[in-house]
């Protein structure tokens, strides 16, 4: 199924040059969705000392660097997987006691 | 009537007996205090009570010093009624005022309960936590064997397609450090663990084609899970772009029956200036594809015997094909505000769906057939009259942009004078001078006045 015999034309070899942003399909927001979100539950288990929240905040940060792309600045998602872990370390060195599961206060 | 008076006579009895002891109050100026004395003995007795024999023995004053500490505050009192004060100055009033106080007012309500001693929680109390580590492991075990099944996807594609390629193109893939190619020096360019660019350039027919290799986000376990539910296919999308010579001006889009309704929804050049949507069958292709186009030539042009024998055969792995000269990308909101037109380029895109687990050989058909298409789309050109309407159409379209631009701008002019009276209207009202906001505000009523008045022509009248 090919029209002309040789297509190829070394002297139309063009440069890549990325699309321009308008016409460039909608872009993937999950990254910067999961680092705010991330950042959120950080701040709550930081402030607040709720343990729950810290450990979103880590899944959350784990989303985001899975589906960061490679263009991405690492320093964001670093300093996001940081500040979660920081909240969650903290949360645990105020209060050591074990997670209470949000089902046990309605059993109780 | 006479339980009536009883109970009048009871209630005076009670009265009475009130009175009386109110009386008995009033003459003994120290009879509150008795009455504290005595509320005070019972809770000292039930202390005695609560606490162990052994302590409650301890703890009891010998009732000769209380006794005697009473009578030396009683005279304290009444020694010192000038200046009662005074007193705690004084070292020797003190004198043995540890030994004499009785022990049961310094001895705090103490209940000890029986806590059994644990130096930390057991381990096992923290379950929850366990549950959430092994959550996080497997996420990235789950990205690890993802991010492999991804490349490896993307490595054997290459494998499969780099030949039929390279027959077409001068320049096949990147080179660099975020190269994903297998044994070859060119290959995909990483973007992301699910996403790989590849540049193809050097073909008659068009300026360069970019190949996205869009696969399922196999690194997220999220993502993965998610699929269980809505399944999404691997994506291959192909962008062509062509030069100014390569193709006639008209908007043609083939694609699966939803997507090309939301394609001529979304699409800038579709909804603008594509007509309604006819289904495939009517052009000879399957009844699953349907048609959006400005103009009926080119569909009757580009979908001849070979095009649809292949569509038949291989409709199911093409999402959409889509050819256009004013390809602007999905419509934006805020466009109708804009004073810049929108930047157009000539275009094919075509999307294709890459069979389960990463697919085969199954896309080679489908790669010939879009060369195909391009071969063809460089020979094919409109009637006179289908160019004559096409170019009818894009003047309409950009005049039509032209007066909403120059409302767009007519507006946005009145906003800044607006802002800029405002600004001034504040400088004046800042300023002390009464008589220069007064002048200001006749100035303002004036034009205000003249706003609302009709426009009408003067005529002069010149005297003869």
């Amino acid at each position: 199924m090919q029209l002309s015999a040789d297509p190829r034309r070394a002297d139309r070899e063009r440069r890549y040059k990325p699309p321009p942003p308008t016409s460039a399909p909608a872009e993937d927001l999950t990254t910067d969705y999961m680092n705010i979100l991330g950042m959120v539950f950080s701040m709550c288990g930081l402030m607040m000392r709720l343990k729950w929240c810290a450990w979103t905040a880590v899944f959350c940060s784990s989303i985001s660097f899975a589906n960061s792309r490679v263009s991405d600045d690492t320093k964001q998602i670093v300093s996001s997987f940081m500040l979660s872990i920081s909240a969650v370390v903290m949360s645990y060195l105020q209060n050591p006691a074990p997670m209470t599961p949000p089902w046990a206060a309605l059993t109780t | 009537m006479r339980i009536t008076f009883l109970l009048i006579g009871f209630l005076c009895g009670i009265q009475f007996v009130y009175g009386f002891e109110d009386t008995t109050l009033e003459d003994d100026d120290f009879a509150e205090f008795e009455q504290f004395d005595a509320e005070d003995d019972t809770p000292v007795n039930d202390y005695t009570e609560e606490v162990p024999d052994v302590l409650s023995q301890k703890v009891k004053p010998p009732p000769k010093e209380f006794e005697a500490v009473v009578e030396i505050e009683d005279e304290i009192i009444l020694e010192d009624e000038d200046n009662e004060f005074e007193h705690f100055q004084d070292p020797e009033e003190f004198e043995g005022f540890q030994e004499t106080t009785p022990r049961t007012m310094e001895q705090p309500k103490i209940t000890i309960s029986k806590v059994p001693i644990t130096a930390r929680p057991r381990w096992d109390a923290y379950w929850l936590e366990g549950i959430l580590c092994c959550l996080l492991a497997s996420y990235a075990l789950a990205y690890a064997i993802g991010r492999a099944k991804n490349t490896s996807i993307a490595v054997n594609f290459l494998k499969l397609h780099k030949p039929l390629l390279e027959e077409n193109f001068t320049l096949v893939g990147e080179t660099g450090a975020e190269v994903v190619s297998g044994a070859d020096e060119r290959g995909w360019r990483r973007e992301a663990e699910h996403c790989f660019t590849m540049w193809c350039s050097g073909r008659s027919c068009c300026e360069g084609m970019l190949l996205t290799l869009k696969l399922i986000k196999r690194q997220d376990l999220v993502h993965v899970l998610l699929g269980v539910v809505r399944p999404t296919p691997d994506t291959l999308q192909i962008r062509i772009e062509l030069g100014k010579d390569d193709m006639d001006p008209f908007v043609f889009c083939i694609a699966q029956k939803k997507i090309a309704a939301k394609l001529a929804r979304e699409m800038h050049d579709l909804s603008v200036y594509c007509g309604e949507r006819r289904a495939g069958e009517r052009l000879g292709v399957p009844g699953a594809l349907s048609v959006v186009a400005e103009c009926a030539e080119p569909g009757a042009a580009l979908l001849d015997a070979r095009v649809c024998a292949a569509l038949q055969l291989h409709h199911r792995h093409l999402l959409y094909l889509h050819l256009s000269d004013k390809y602007a990308g999905p419509k934006h909101l805020e466009e109708t505000a804009s004073t810049k037109p929108p930047e157009t380029e000539r275009v094919m895109l075509v999307s294709l769906a890459l069979g389960p687990d990463g697919g085969g050989d199954e896309l080679r058909p489908l790669l010939q057939l879009v060369f195909y298409i391009l071969d063809k789309l460089k020979r094919f050109k409109l009637s006179k009259e289908a160019l004559a309407k096409c170019e009818k159409r894009r003047q309409k379209v950009a005049e039509a942009w032209l007066r909403g631009a120059h409302a767009a701008r007519q507006e946005q002019a009145a906003l800044r004078r607006e802002e800029k009276r405002k600004q001034e209207k504040e400088r004046i009202l800042a300023e002390d001078d009464p008589e220069k906001q007064r002048r200001w505000e006749l100035k303002e009523q004036k034009r205000q006045q003249k706003r609302k008045t009709p426009k009408m022509k003067q005529l002069k009248v010149k005297a003869l």
